[in-house]
C-alpha cells in the first residue's frame, strides 16, 4: 500500500505528501511481508528494500523543491528565495544516498534515470504549480517582456542549482545522461511549451522590431525608454546595446532556439520592408542610385546586425547551432529581398509615379529592376491595370486628364519595359474607354494645333505639339514596323505579348494616340474640322497650321490630309484674289471689306443661315462679286453672311468703342444706328423680325453688346447707353448705388457671355444629323406615299434599299425619330405600322 | 438585307438574293446590272430630294427595279383631286430600254385600256435613256390633261372627251376607284 502510494505520488506528486519525505520509522513491509514469509533468504532481501528505502528518501529529500513560488522581480539572492539546503554543501548524508542510487555497478531497484525523472517531474509540478500562472498573469499586462525573461533565467537557476552540485559531486563517474545539460534543455523545452499559448511570442517579437527600428532609426516613437545617464550616447548605439542585452536575456531564459530565431528572422525581413518604405518612397530622382545605396546598407549595417544577433543567441541553450551562420548566399538573398520589397513599394505608388512623370523617372528605373523577379510582369499588369479602372476610368475623370495620364504612361512604360508589352496590355483598357468618350479625338488634334512655344497654355495635351515636332523626322511606314530583318538585336516577342500585340515604335506618343481610333479617317475629320474653324478666325497668319499640316502629312501621307491641303490652299489664294479685286476696284469703297474664298466641297459643312444684312454691306458685296467675277469668269461668289468679322466704331455721346465682332453682332447693333437724338430702343423680337435672324443668335448678340456696356436692358427693350453712369451720374451723390449696380450687372452680363459657348463658324453635329434625317424624311414620305402603311422594320429595309449610301441609323433611332413625327401629326401609327395623315405632308 | 450595291458583291454566293435572282434571270452582266442600281438610286435621290408636285414614286420592299408611282390628277381636268397609282418595271438594260408602266388603279383615259395599260410614244418607240422616272411620270401626268385623241386605246373615252365632256367626267369618276393599301402590288 505504501509503496504503491510512494511510486503513485513519484509520478503525481501531492503537495501535501510532498514536503515530507517517507518516513524513516515505516519500513517496507507490503511486498517484502510476503517475501519474507517464502524463504530465508527473503530477510535479506527485506533488509535491502529497506536500506533502498532509506537512500532514496535521503535523496530525494534534499531534491525536493520548496512549495513556494520565485516572484516576478525576485533574484535568487532575495532571502527565502532559494531554499536554505541548497545554499551550503549537500550533507553527507544525501550526497551518500545519491552515490549509491547512481552508481551503475549496484544492482538495485532505483536508479540514477529514476532518480532523474523524479526530479523532473518535481520540477515540473513546481514550475506549472507555481510559476507558470504568475509568468502568464504578468504576460496579460503590459510590462517590459525583460521581467519575464529575469524570470525565467532565474527559475532556471533555481532548479539547475541542487542537480549541478550533484553533478559536480558525481563527476565522470556518472551517468552521462544524468548531465546539467539534459537538465537544461528540458527546461527550455517546459518554458517554450509553457508559453506556447501565452503572447510571449509576441511581445517578444515587439520588443525586438522596436529596438532594431530604433537602431535602424525607423520608428517614430523612439528611445522614449531610455534612461537620463544614457543620454550621452547616441541613439543607435543605445538601441543596440540594448538589443543585444534583451537578446542575451532570452539567451540567458534558455529561449535562445530556434523560435526565437525565427521571430528575430521575421523581424529582420520587416525591418527591410520598413526601411526601403521610410527611406526611398519619395526618392524618384533619377539616375536612380537606390538599389546600389540598398545593397552596401545590406553589406554594412543589415548583416552585421543580423551575425551579432544571432551570436548572441548561440549559447548552450540553442540545439540548432548550425542555422546561425551567415553565407554569402544568405548575403545575396537578403540583396535581391530589398530590391523585391523597393518593386512592391514602386507598384503600390505607380500610379502616383504615372500622375507626376517625369520627376518619377527614378523611380520607374527601380521598378525596371523589380520586373526581372518571376510573376512580377503579370503582378504589375494585374495591379495597375485594377488600380487604372478603379482610379482613372471613371466618369469623374475629365477626358484631358485621362488623355494627359495616358501620355505619362506611355512614355513610363517605355522606360520601363522598351518592347512594349506591358504597356500594351495595360493600355488596352485605357484605351477601349478613350474611345468611348465623345471628346477624345477634338482633345488631341487641339493639343496638336497649340502652339509649343506658348509656355502660357495650360493645356496639358500641349505636349502634343512638341513631341509632334521632335517625331517628324521619322517617317511612318506603318507596313513596315513589324520586322526589321537587318536588326542583328532582334528578339522574339516576350511570351506575355498578346497575340494582336504589335510593336509600335513605343517613344512614339502621337502615334498610340491616333491609332486609338480604328481608321484614321476619324482623326483626318475631326482635323479638318478644327482646322477650319481656325482658319477662319480672323488672323493673317497660319504659319502653325500649315507646319501641323505638313507634320502629319509626313505621318498620313498626302492623300487623307487633301482636304486640309486645299483648304488652305483656299486660304491662301484668298489672300491674292483679294488683292487682285481691290486693285481692280481701286478708290472704290470695295476696298473696305475683304474675302475668304472657300471651296465648298472640301470644307467641313458651314452656317449658311443668312440674315438681312444692312443695305450698305450689301451693295459692297454686289460689287466685290462683280470684281470676282471678273476674275473668275465662270465663278460665283456665295456669301455665307454669318460668318465674317466686322471691325465696328461705335461713337457714342461720351466714348468710342472699336471692337472687332462677328457679322451678326455687327448687324444688331447697326440696327440701332440713330442720325438724330432720340434714342432707339428694341425689343428682341422687333430685332428678331428687322434682321430676319434667328432669335437665339439676336438674344446671344444682344447679350453681348450688354456686357460691353454698349446697350442696356430694360424691361424687354433694349436701347443704347449713351453715357456710361460713372459720367452721368457723377455729380448726383445717390447715383453711386445705382452706377456700380448697373455695372455689376453688365459684368455679370459679360461673363455670362463669355461662358456661353462663342457662335461656332461650323455647324454642329446635331444640326448635320437634323439635316440629313430631313431627307430621309422625304424617302420615308415618298416611301409611305406609293406603298402604304408599313411597319418601322419594313422602313428600315426599304431605306436600306433605296438609300446609295445605306442607312446609318437604328431601328431605334428611327423609332424616335418617326414618333416625333406622329407627336406632329404628320404621321399615325395604327396596329404597329406608319400610315401617313391624309393631307398633313 | 442590304441592297446596296457594295453588298451585292460581297453576299453569300448560296443564297442569292432577290434582286441577284432578277439579275440573273435577265441574264445580264453584273456590271449592268449594278450600273442599273446607282442610275435608280440616283434618280430616287433626285426625286425625294426635289419632288415635283403631285407626283411621288418609290420602290417596293422587293426589288429597286419595280417601283410604284403616285400621281395626283391636274387641277381643271376631269381627274381633278384623284390619286392614280402606277406600276413601273424596269428591264435590266435600263435606261437603254424604258420601263414598263401600267396604271393600277383603274382609269378612264382615252390613252389607257381597261387593264392600265398605256399608249404613249415615249415609252414605245420614242424612249430615249435621257428620259427618267420623274419625265415619265410628269409625262403621264399631262397625259391626263392632254389625251392623244389621234390614237386612242379606249375608243369611247376619246369620244366623250371631245363631245361630252360631263359624261366623260362621269365615266372618270365611276371607273375610279382608291386602291387600299394593302392591295398594292
Amino acid at each position: 500500500m505504501t509503496a504503491r502510494r510512494r511510486i503513485f505520488e513519484s509520478v503525481f506528486p501531492s503537495p501535501g505528501t510532498k514536503s515530507l519525505p517517507t518516513p524513516q520509522a515505516t519500513p517496507l513491509i507490503g511486498a517484502g511481508s510476503f517475501a519474507a514469509s517464502s524463504g530465508g533468504s527473503s530477510q535479506e532481501d527485506d533488509q535491502q528494500s529497506v536500506q533502498e528505502e532509506r537512500t532514496w528518501h535521503h535523496a530525494t529529500e534534499y531534491l525536493s523543491v520548496p512549495n513556494k513560488a520565485i516572484a516576478i522581480g525576485q533574484t535568487l539572492d532575495h532571502l527565502g528565495v532559494l531554499p536554505a539546503k541548497w545554499t551550503k554543501e549537500p550533507p553527507q548524508i544525501a550526497v551518500r544516498a545519491i552515490q549509491r542510487i547512481c552508481d551503475p555497478t549496484l544492482v538495485t531497484n532505483v536508479s540514477g534515470k529514476k532518480l532523474y525523472s523524479w526530479y523532473l517531474q518535481e520540477i515540473s509540478r513546481h514550475y506549472l504549480q507555481h510559476e507558470m500562472p504568475l509568468i502568464l498573469a504578468y504576460l496579460k499586462g503590459t510590462g517590459p517582456i525583460t521581467f519575464v525573461l529575469q524570470l525565467l533565467r532565474n527559475v532556471k537557476d533555481f532548479y539547475l542549482t541542487p542537480w549541478s552540485s550533484i553533478a559536480a559531486l558525481l563527476g565522470t563517474t556518472g551517468d552521462s545522461s544524468l548531465d546539467v545539460r539534459h537538465l537544461q534543455r528540458f527546461l527550455l523545452s517546459l518554458f517554450s511549451t509553457s508559453l506556447v499559448e501565452s503572447s510571449f511570442d509576441h511581445k517578444l517579437e515587439a520588443d525586438i522590431f522596436d529596438l532594431v527600428s530604433a537602431f535602424f532609426d525607423l520608428s517614430q516613437a523612439s528611445s522614449n525608454d531610455r534612461a537620463e545617464d544614457d543620454m550621452q550616447i547616441d541613439g543607435s548605439t543605445y538601441h543596440h546595446q540594448k538589443l543585444m542585452e534583451l537578446l542575451r536575456e532570452v539567451d540567458d531564459a534558455g529561449l535562445g532556439g530556434f523560435g526565437t530565431q525565427k521571430i528575430l528572422a521575421e523581424v529582420m525581413d520587416e525591418i527591410l520592408g520598413l526601411f526601403v518604405e521610410k527611406n526611398y518612397e519619395s526618392a524618384w530622382g533619377s539616375p536612380s542610385s537606390i538599389p546600389a545605396e540598398l545593397s552596401e546598407w545590406i553589406e554594412s549595417s543589415f548583416v552585421p546586425l543580423v551575425v551579432e544577433a544571432l551570436a548572441c543567441l548561440r549559447s548552450i541553450g540553442s540545439s540548432t547551432r548550425a542555422s546561425t551562420h551567415v553565407s554569402e548566399q544568405d548575403i545575396t538573398d537578403w540583396k535581391e529581398r530589398a530590391v523585391y520589397e523597393l518593386g512592391s513599394l514602386r507598384l503600390k505608388q505607380l500610379f502616383e509615379l504615372i500622375v507626376s512623370w517625369d520627376d518619377s523617372r527614378g523611380a520607374i528605373e527601380d521598378l525596371k529592376h523589380y520586373l526581372t523577379h518571376n510573376n512580377a510582369r503579370a503582378h504589375v499588369i494585374t495591379q495597375f491595370s485594377e488600380e487604372l479602372s478603379r482610379r482613372l476610368l471613371q466618369p469623374g475623370a475629365s477626358t484631358s486628364q485621362i488623355l494627359d495620364l495616358y501620355i505619362r504612361l506611355i512614355q513610363a512604360f517605355t522606360i520601363l519595359d522598351p518592347r512594349g508589352v506591358l504597356l500594351d496590355r495595360i493600355a488596352r483598357p485605357v484605351r477601349r474607354y478613350l474611345r468611348e468618350r465623345e471628346d477624345t479625338i477634338k482633345l488631341i488634334v487641339s493639343g496638336l494645333l497649340s502652339d509649343p512655344s506658348d509656355e502660357s497654355t495650360n493645356d496639358p495635351l500641349a505636349i502634343l505639339a512638341v513631341k509632334l515636332q521632335e517625331a517628324a523626322q521619322i517617317s511612318n511606314d506603318e507596313d513596315d514596323v513589324d520586322i526589321d530583318w537587318d536588326d542583328p538585336n532582334w528578339v522574339p516577342n516576350p511570351i506575355d505579348a498578346e497575340p494582336e500585340y504589335k510593336v509600335l515604335k513605343l517613344s512614339d506618343v502621337i502615334g498610340h494616340l491616333i491609332s486609338l481610333f480604328e481608321t484614321r479617317d476619324v482623326f483626318v475629320k475631326e482635323f479638318q474640322n478644327i482646322l477650319g474653324e481656325r482658319l477662319l478666325q480672323f488672323k493673317d497668319d497660319y504659319e502653325a497650321e500649315i507646319r501641323l499640316l505638313e507634320l502629319l502629312k509626313i505621318r498620313f501621307g498626302d492623300t487623307p490630309l487633301q482636304a486640309c491641303e486645299v483648304m488652305l490652299k483656299d486660304i491662301s489664294d484668298s489672300a491674292r484674289i483679294d488683292a487682285w479685286v481691290r486693285r481692280e476696284q481701286n478708290g472704290e469703297q470695295t476696298s473696305r471689306i475683304s474675302t475668304k474664298v472657300l471651296s465648298r466641297l472640301f470644307w467641313p459643312a458651314l452656317h449658311t443661315e443668312a440674315f438681312k444684312l444692312p443695305p450698305e454691306i450689301t451693295e459692297l458685296q454686289k460689287a466685290y462679286s462683280a470684281g470676282f467675277e471678273k476674275y473668275k469668269t465662270s465663278r460665283k461668289l456665295t456669301w455665307l453672311d454669318v460668318l465674317g468679322d466686322v471691325t465696328v466704331e461705335l461713337e457714342l455721346e461720351d466714348r468710342t468703342i472699336e471692337e472687332v465682332v462677328k457679322t451678326p453682332q455687327a448687324a444688331v447693333i447697326y440696327a440701332f444706328t440713330h442720325e438724330s437724338n432720340t434714342p432707339i430702343s428694341k425689343t428682341a423680337a422687333q430685332l428678331v423680325e428687322e434682321l430676319e435672324m434667328d432669335e437665339d443668335i439676336v438674344e446671344n448678340c444682344l447679350l453681348f453688346w450688354v456686357g460691353k456696356l454698349v446697350l442696356i436692358k430694360s424691361n424687354s427693350s433694349y436701347s443704347v447707353l449713351e453715357r456710361l453712369p460713372s459720367a452721368a451720374l457723377q455729380d448726383t451723390s445717390i447715383g453711386e448705388a445705382s452706377k456700380s449696380s448697373t455695372i455689376a450687372a453688365a459684368a455679370a452680363v459679360a461673363s455670362a457671355t463669355a461662358a456661353a459657348a462663342p457662335v461656332s463658324a461650323l455647324r454642329s453635329e446635331e444640326d448635320i444629323a437634323e439635316e440629313k434625317m430631313q431627307v430621309y424624311w422625304q424617302f420615308i414620305v415618298g416611301m409611305l406615299t406609293n406603298q402604304g402603311a408599313m411597319p418601322l422594320p419594313r422602313i428600315v429595309m426599304m431605306l436600306k434599299l433605296a438609300m446609295a449610301g445605306g442607312f446609318p441609323y437604328s431601328n431605334e433611332e428611327l423609332r424616335v425619330f418617326l414618333d416625333k413625327r406622329v407627336d406632329t401629326g404628320k404621321l399615325e401609327l395604327a396596329g404597329g405600322n406608319y400610315k401617313l395623315v391624309k393631307g398633313a405632308v | 438585307m442590304d441592297y446596296a450595291m457594295e453588298d451585292t458583291q460581297n453576299s453569300a454566293p448560296g443564297a442569292p438574293t432577290a434582286h441577284e435572282s432578277a439579275k440573273l434571270s435577265s441574264g445580264t452582266t453584273q456590271a449592268t446590272a449594278q450600273s442599273v442600281t446607282k442610275r435608280l438610286q440616283s434618280e430616287l435621290m433626285t426625286l425625294m430630294l426635289s419632288p415635283p408636285p403631285g407626283i411621288s414614286a418609290f420602290p417596293s420592299a422587293t426589288s429597286l427595279l419595280s417601283w410604284t408611282a403616285t400621281i395626283a390628277g391636274p387641277e381643271r381636268t376631269p381627274y381633278e383631286n384623284l390619286t392614280f397609282k402606277l406600276s413601273l418595271e424596269f428591264p435590266s438594260n435600263y435606261p437603254y430600254a424604258a420601263p414598263t408602266v401600267l396604271f393600277r388603279t383603274p382609269i378612264y383615259h382615252p390613252n389607257v385600256d381597261f387593264s392600265g395599260r398605256i399608249c404613249l410614244d415615249i415609252l414605245k418607240d420614242k424612249w430615249s435613256a435621257v428620259l427618267n422616272v420623274q419625265s415619265v411620270l410628269l409625262s403621264l401626268q399631262s397625259l391626263l390633261g392632254e389625251p392623244n385623241n389621234a390614237s386612242p386605246l379606249n375608243g369611247q373615252a376619246a369620244e366623250f372627251w371631245d363631245h361630252n365632256p360631263t359624261e366623260f367626267k362621269r365615266q372618270v369618276l365611276l371607273r375610279h376607284k382608291d386602291l387600299e393599301d394593302d392591295e398594292e402590288c
